[in-house]
């Protein structure tokens, strides 16, 4: 029987191949988008998953409450691990990595930058599993080895052996011991060089360990088995207000500490902490993707489910035969439901075709790097199978019910058109258009915040400005450190530039946040500010607008050390009446080796409100200072002048190759780190583009079949119209109502829905744009616009064709 | 035996607006093995009366005996299960389907009693030898001619060699000559001890039958007549 039911099902496949056409891509364009979401959902999902014993891995955040505000951060500080596990027994181990920033490591003469330098311990490779491609976790017991990446590996020695090879760093030789491979696993961790803390001076980790009041450090701890985060918590709070809090108390901090233990697998999408990981995912549009993956699948099984119904006509005789002959409901039901798991197996079969084919597209629309041999194996082949069933059952059931309902007589004399009427149809036609305009709309949002986004005054001149990364000598080395400062001259004599400053950090990246004391009305507070470290001419070169005062004077001694420029919220935060006769203290250190006093900080000037970070967050009491030279010159930025680009770079390249030849050219434009900011919102507008426009072509693809089916139902009467002396145009606008009043109901749904998701949305972010009825309107536009054409095409096709031939339809 | 019996049965079709009265109380009885014709002008309710016999549809009222079942108020799936063990359809318009090839339409009643494959063949060969069409065992429906598609039919509705065959309007499509080829089809098939109920406007064709059941407004105005005296 189910041989008999296949064959049916296969010959009448064959028999309208446009059906079939419609139906197997409509369902493997579907499964498509299914198998893309669930691909991108588990690799978010899979971030530290690998490790043995992640489930009981916990990071370290540090939070410091003020009177009305709070810094939190990923890191703590240095001596957090190495006490914590001599104290507390229900700590198996801890590990922690150890800030280095920026690392550069000398190989035969060329310098190799990295991003992300560490000092670790020995325990980190046992406590988080990668991947080596050489070596082994016990690769740091020896003091001068360090771990590298495959990519630094590739990058350094190309093809060679990189195990022992000797490298340079400020003026140390170390020795590649490990190299991992960063693409194995998913990550929260900033993959990069690892050295070994082993090796670390001792004078410098023991002052380290008496530093509390510094944050550098990502720490982790990993609690014995039976041991939760919940038993553990409480006693890290007591020990923190016991033993921690006084410390920081003598650092000249007033305010609350409280460290809190965040799951490893949470990380990733943790997206509240400073000083944190660069790259984090955002839990909201992973379910989002999800939802939308559902709806997608929807869309293609209401098309299945349309186009069934609708083709019922055809099959109602073989359903009475059936019948006839002893054939019961559930027979009838199977062999529909077998049909269609049918056609789900053939769709599911086209629908891996198409990802292998996409899978690159996809990579570079979500910014992963996911294979197609990682995709064929665990759970994802049977998720897909389970897709396919769904279907099959899901949306065959449907089709098979509504025919083997009816009697068998019913349908061997007026077919399946006279029998029932088309509700269900009309009802899955207009959710389809709901979720249709729904996902416009929402693209549309998208498109409209990223915009926004991208060009909205941020406060500051950001465009034509050039930011090369500086090296970072030894601290011992003043020369060097000296010479750099003529790089910025050197560099600033070529014509295409304009102006130029060093700075810590360019706008969007951060570069530290100090707790300020400050006088207010209400009395001293501690105030916690982002600063902004940098030479004389960054308020030029950016374009910042002075309130009140003066930016620095390199002509005045003090500016250099002990004067300050604050922004409008900074005075507002403080309550500040006349700014310029206040100013901020930096409390001291006096456990520091030597101890450090406090810094009075004069302001000399008030500079109107500008986006130092992202529009995410709102802009915040801001410190601008200008540091020693050591602390500012991380970042040069060059303002260039209209011109060929392509051609300046090159300039600017060559000079700094003759000024320093040993040390990399790294250099980016301040309007692509900043659009860097938004990196999220950009993945999400093009995804949510790409789904967009799978969306709205299921949907053509379904009302290209209903009318089809539509039009060939409505023959007679159309051919009785004509001969009555009905136009061309008043048959098309007749067939085009009764979907064109199915969107109008549609959209009574799907735009309160949509202004709902968009309003939350937007309320992620501290500044966003205003979404216009225009919007809404645009959105109605195109989706009537495509069901116009698609509708109008069938109806002009049936609607030309000779009346007579419709009257002797019957 | 009374293979058939009906008695009082009505049928009314109801819409919104509308209460059709297509059958006014009916009482007939079928022997085993008889030859009966149904007659009456358009609109009379034969189809309705062929369809009550033959389980497609249930009754207003009334009593349906079947084979000694009384099967009036049996639901959809105990009428089936009749259907497939007693009863053979042969209809105007042949109905085969068209996805189909012969073979397979022949073997489909066959299928829905559960026989086995190689059983299933060959009943399927003799009920092909039987109508002599098993030259054309792999040929779609589309690619016959009326007369061998009604021969298919047949060979369909007796493939299960049911006691009772229903026949409306055999050979209402076709020309004469096939028309003739039929009716001596299936009375070679009632001499060999099959029940045949034909409905039909052909006096013709009614003349094959040894009874004729004569309905006019949903009523049977006479139940009785001898074929012979129609001609």
């Amino acid at each position: 029987m189910l041989k008999n039911y296949l064959l049916i099902a296969w010959r009448n496949l064959k028999r309208d191949k446009l059906f079939a056409a419609l139906n197997i891509v409509g369902l493997a364009i579907g499964i498509l988008a299914c198998m893309l979401i669930y691909i991108y959902v588990q690799d978010e999902l899979s971030f530290d998953a690998n490790h043995a014993n992640a489930d009981r891995i916990f990071r370290i955040q540090s939070h410091y409450i003020f009177e009305d505000t709070s810094d939190d951060f990923g890191i703590s500080p240095f001596p957090t691990v190495p006490t914590l596990v001599k104290q507390y027994p229900e700590i198996q181990q801890g590990t922690m990595l150890y800030q280095l920033g920026q690392t550069t490591l000398n190989y035969k003469g060329q310098a190799y930058a990295d991003d992300n330098g560490y000092y670790t311990d020995t325990v980190f490779f046992h406590t988080f599993n990668f991947k080596w491609t050489h070596g082994g976790p016990d690769a740091l017991i020896a003091p001068d080895n360090i771990v590298i990446t495959q990519q630094l590996a590739t990058r350094m020695f190309g093809g060679e052996d990189p195990m022992n090879k000797l490298v340079e760093r400020r003026g140390r030789t170390l020795k590649v011991a490990g190299v991992i491979d960063e693409k194995a696993y998913n990550t929260h961790i900033p993959l990069g060089v690892f050295l070994s803390m082993n090796g670390m001076p001792p004078q410098a980790k023991e002052n380290l360990m008496q530093q509390w009041g510094q944050n550098n450090c990502f720490n982790y701890l990993v609690l014995k088995p039976g041991i939760s985060a919940a038993d553990f918590q409480p006693k890290l709070d007591a020990y923190v207000a016991k033993e921690i809090l006084p410390q920081w108390l003598n650092s000249g901090f007033h305010g609350k500490v409280r460290y809190n233990l965040e799951p490893l697998r949470e990380v990733h999408f943790d997206r509240d902490l400073d000083y944190d990981s660069p790259k984090k995912g955002n839990k909201a549009y992973v379910i989002l993707f999800a939802i939308v993956a559902v709806l997608i699948l929807a869309i293609a099984c209401i098309n299945y489910i349309n186009m069934s119904t609708a083709d019922a006509t055809r099959r109602a005789k073989e359903v009475a035969l059936r019948k006839v002959s002893g054939a019961s409901r559930a027979q009838l039901v199977a062999q529909f439901i077998g049909g269609s798991v049918m056609i789900a197996l053939i769709a599911a079969a086209l629908a891996m075709a198409l990802l292998k084919l996409m899978l690159p597209a996809f990579n570079q629309l979500s910014g992963k790097e996911i294979g197609f041999s990682h995709v064929l194996h665990g759970s994802f082949l049977g998720v897909l199978l389970l897709i396919v069933l769904l279907i099959g059952v899901v949306a065959g059931a449907y089709p098979a019910f509504f025919l083997s309902r009816f009697a068998p007589q019913l349908l061997l004399k007026e077919g399946v058109a006279g029998a029932g009427k088309q509700r269900v149809r009309k009802l899955l036609m207009g959710a389809q258009f709901a979720i249709t305009l729904f996902m416009v709309v929402g693209t549309l949002a998208v498109f409209a915040q990223l915009q926004w986004l991208r060009t909205t005054d941020m406060g500051f001149r950001k465009e034509n400005v050039l930011c090369i990364t500086m090296p970072q000598p030894p601290p011992t080395d003043t020369l060097k450190w000296h010479g750099l400062l003529a790089v910025k001259t050197e560099l600033m004599r070529e014509n295409c530039v304009t102006s130029g400053a060093f700075t810590y950090a360019p706008p969007g990246q951060s570069a530290g946040r100090y707790v300020f004391q400050a006088r207010t009305p209400n009395g001293k507070k501690d105030q916690p500010m982002p600063v902004i470290s940098c030479d004389a001419d960054y308020p030029t070169v950016l374009g910042l607008h002075l309130v009140s005062g003066r930016f620095f004077d390199p002509n005045v001694p003090g500016d250099a050390n002990n004067a300050v420029v604050v922004n409008e919220t900074a005075v507002r935060t403080l309550g500040w009446s006349d700014p310029l006769a206040e100013a901020l203290v930096l409390p001291g250190d006096p456990n520091a080796q030597p101890p450090q006093p406090d810094q009075e900080l004069k302001v000399i000037g008030v500079v109107k409100d500008f986006h130092n970070a992202s529009l995410h967050t709102p802009i915040e009491p801001v410190a601008i200072f200008q540091s020693d030279t050591r602390y500012g010159v991380g970042i040069l930025m060059l303002r260039l002048a209209p011109g060929n680009v392509h051609d300046q770079l090159a300039t600017l390249q060559t000079r700094w190759k003759q000024l320093l030849p040993d040390d990399q050219w790294n250099a980016t434009f301040l309007t692509d780190d900043i659009a860097q900011l938004y990196q999220a919102e950009d993945d999400l507008f093009r995804v949510f583009t790409a789904f967009a426009v799978l969306t709205i072509l299921l949907t053509v693809m379904g009302l290209y079949g209903l009318a089809y089916f539509t039009a060939k139902q409505r023959t007679k009467e159309i051919g009785i119209r004509r001969v009555m002396g009905a136009s061309l145009i008043d048959i098309v606008r007749r067939m085009n109502r009764e979907f064109v009043v199915l969107m109008g109901l549609a959209l009574l749904v799907a735009f309160p829905l949509a202004f709902y998701a968009i309003g939350r949305w937007l309320e992620t972010f501290a500044y966003h744009t205003s979404i216009s009825p225009a919007l809404y309107a645009a959105a109605l536009l195109i989706t009537l616009l495509v069901t116009i054409v698609t509708v109008t095409f069938q109806a002009y096709r049936v609607a030309v064709a000779d009346p007579v031939k419709a009257l002797r339809y019957e | 035996m009374n293979l058939l019996q009906t008695i009082d049965l009505t049928k009314i079709y109801r819409t919104d607006t509308v209460e059709t009265s297509a059958l006014g109380g009916v009482s007939i009885a079928i022997r085993e093995g008889e030859f009966v014709a149904i007659m009456g002008p358009s609109g009379c309710g034969k189809s309705t009366l062929l369809n009550l016999l033959g389980l497609l549809d249930s009754p207003s009222g009334g009593q349906l005996i079947v084979n000694g079942e009384d099967v009036t108020n049996y639901n959809e799936r105990r009428r089936a299960d009749v259907r497939k063990n007693t009863i053979g359809f042969v209809f105007q318009s042949f109905n085969l389907i068209d996805e189909l090839t012969v073979a397979e339409n022949i073997e489909l009643p066959l299928i829905y009693t559960g026989t086995g494959k190689s059983e299933r063949k060959q009943q399927v060969d003799k009920a092909m030898e039987q109508m002599g069409i098993g030259h054309r065992a792999k040929h779609f429906p589309q690619q016959l001619s009326g007369g061998q598609q009604q021969r298919v039919a047949i060979a369909r509705a007796v493939v299960n060699s049911p006691k009772l065959i229903l026949a409306d309007e055999p050979t209402g499509n076709l020309d004469s000559a096939m028309g003739e080829d039929v009716m001596n089809l299936l009375t070679e098939l009632n001499k060999a001890g099959t029940t045949i109920i034909i409905v039909t406007h052909s006096l013709r064709d009614a003349g094959y039958a040894q009874r004729t059941i004569k309905l006019l407004d949903g009523k049977v105005v006479d139940a009785s007549v001898p074929a012979s005296t129609l001609l």
